[in-house]
């Protein structure tokens, strides 16, 4: 359990947490404060994108370098249903996961042979295909231009009311997960992840594991970006492209690494640091790479071990 | 036409070929895969571009400064950072390069801004063929030409050299044979950040010199590898050179647009059906 960061005993700090991030849409009542609302769709989006990744990367030891592309043929699917057969945005949502799911499957099916820096090159490589396949394909994508004109979902045209909906989207995808980690497919991720040869000869298929590991992220990955795609209504092709997938990275490795509360304090760190850094201007992405650095080197596992550390110590003391 | 189309591959082939050396030798010895491999090569156009041009210093001073530049900060980087990954998991080594990567770029763009530099011909231009060979090319296809062979002359005869083919094999081994392992880990990453430069200045006269050139470089000098074989340093030789006239011969004659989605599609299914490349063991 505490692998996952589930352990009991952080239950009731979950629960104030969703409590507090459910009523966060009140604070714009006090002050003015649209823009953290804003921030706060993105981390929602982003974190239900790099749960998948990490169950991918983290639990299976996927490591994928080409994640934004899957967020892009979501994102791009769901645009393309909306825009030219106006599908209500659940249908959309659906399709936009089934889509990139069997994107996903088609990778999958490419790697499974593959095993470790190979795999990530041939992500890296088949992301950088699909982005040029974004900026190409006019008729589907709209080219560099993008593309524009994507509806909110009916009734949703306020942020608040698209903050609530991308928070009930994670919420389901953080429970759903959290089942899927502790169930026995779970367990063979870790397995493959730690040894593939034992794993299987322990019985388990090493390659439909694989397999379901990348269809889950990938599909988990489509949801955010049809997601985002009728969020900011506007899409194009920059938004997939190779720094967008390091950044899934980053956010596993300051997070947590494996970890599904990780993926999330990841996304909130990720999303909110520019904000903070804004100061700092163009020295903005050197610092993230510090700072990257600097999580990798003194908590390697990331930033959620940090509440683990504390109460070994705090214990340590006690005795 | 299509010897023009040759001839520059062949050119940038030797180039990527130096590059993937350098990548052969850090992932022989200590599985290190270097994502911040191309800052090197971007760091060592800017430098070159700066001393030569900015400081107007002279043209061989500021080539040699360059590279001994790059090859200074790739001490530091190993001594600081990259010392601490080796051995450990691909995800942090990934991770740690990356963010180096990261940091590099940014503060080249910091540095000297995003707009693209144009590098002046160093070696002087003018056909001297009906080819349209220009002294530029075959200036760099000898200099490339001479430096593989000094490579492998170093990784065939020399102490150090042999010592790092030595660890490639077994570091427990190597160690028990006298061999110091942390100095030639050392002096491995320095000569792959000097490559890197030396590369740099080479093929600094035909690109835009900008701060985002070192991933892309970086991504072609793995397809090159993984073609060739990985680990394999012949194989990288054939690699570079099949991927620079592979690059050529779409660009022209299907479609430049499509040039990556071909290339990289080539290298997926070279992963796939020939995953150990063409020469490798």
């Amino acid at each position: 359990m505490k692998d996952i960061g589930l352990n009991t005993s952080f239950r009731r700090i979950y629960i104030v947490l969703i409590v507090i991030v459910g009523l966060f849409p009140l604070s714009q009542y006090l002050y003015e404060n649209t823009y953290l609302i804003h921030l706060m769709i993105m981390v929602f989006i982003y974190a239900i994108a790099s749960v998948g990744f990490n169950i991918l990367s983290g639990n299976t030891g996927l490591l994928s370098l080409g994640h934004a592309a899957f967020i892009g043929i979501g994102a791009y699917t769901s645009a393309n249903l909306a825009v030219k057969l106006g599908l209500p945005f659940v249908a959309c949502l659906l399709i936009a996961g089934i889509v990139s799911c069997i994107g996903g499957a088609f990778l999958g099916a490419i790697c499974l042979r593959l095993e470790g820096i190979y795999l990530t090159i041939v992500t890296l490589a088949l992301g950088i295909i699909i982005l040029v396949l974004f900026r190409n394909l006019e008729a589907l994508t709209g080219g560099s231009i993008g593309m524009g004109n994507i509806p909110r979902p009916a009734g949703m045209s306020s942020n608040v009311g698209y903050y609530y909906l991308s928070f009930f989207v994670l919420l389901i995808t953080i429970s759903f997960s959290v089942r899927i980690i502790m169930s026995k497919y779970g367990r063979a991720f870790i397995a493959v992840k730690e040894d593939i040869i034992a794993a299987e000869s322990c019985g388990m298929n090493s390659i439909s594991i694989k397999l379901l590991s990348f269809t889950y992220a990938t599909f988990l990955a489509g949801i955010s970006g049809s997601l985002y795609a009728h969020y900011m209504r506007y899409i194009t092709p920059d938004a997939f492209d190779l720094f967008n997938s390091i950044k899934f990275l980053l956010i596993v490795i300051i997070g947590g690494y494996g970890s599904i509360g990780g993926s999330l304090l990841g996304s909130f760190v990720v999303v909110m640091l520019p904000e903070t850094l804004r100061f700092t201007d163009v020295y903005y992405y050197a610092i993230f790479g510090l700072i990257a650095i600097l999580v990798m080197v003194l908590f390697p596992g990331g930033l959620i071990s940090i509440g683990g550390l504390l109460d070994k110590k705090v214990r340590e003391t006690r005795r | 036409m299509l010897i023009d189309i040759l001839i520059s591959g062949v050119n940038t082939g030797l180039v990527y070929t130096i590059l993937g050396v350098g990548f052969t030798l850090l992932w022989n010895s200590v599985r290190l895969i270097n994502f911040a491999q191309g800052e090197f090569t971007m760091l060592g156009m800017f430098f070159a571009f700066t001393f030569h041009i900015f400081w107007k210093w002279p043209l061989i001073v500021s080539l040699i400064l360059s590279i001994l530049s790059v090859a200074l900060l790739g001490f530091i980087l190993e001594r600081v950072i990259i010392r601490r990954v080796y051995g450990k998991d691909l995800v942090v080594v990934v991770v740690i390069t990356l963010a180096i990567h990261l940091v590099l770029t940014n503060s080249a763009k910091f540095v000297w801004g995003t707009h693209p530099f144009r590098f002046p011909s160093i070696f002087g231009e003018g056909d001297l063929t009906k080819y349209h060979l220009s002294r530029e090319q075959i200036v760099i296809f000898v200099l490339s030409l001479v430096c593989i062979i000094l490579l492998h002359l170093f990784l065939n005869r020399t102490k150090v050299g042999l010592g790092m083919r030595a660890l490639s094999q077994d570091h427990q081994t190597a160690m028990l044979m006298g061999i110091r392992v942390p100095r030639i880990l050392s002096f491995s990453f320095v000569l792959v950040a000097s490559l890197g430069a030396f590369a740099g200045i080479l093929i600094a006269p035909l690109y835009f010199i900008q701060a985002d050139i070192g991933l892309p470089l970086l991504i072609k000098t793995f397809i090159a590898v993984i073609i060739g074989g990985f680990g394999s340093y012949p194989g990288v030789l054939l690699g570079g050179i099949s991927v620079a006239i592979l690059d050529n011969v779409t660009s022209c004659y299907i479609s430049s647009l499509y040039r990556d989605v071909i290339t990289f599609s080539i290298l997926i299914i070279f992963l796939i059906f020939k995953p150990k490349g063409l020469l490798g063991k």
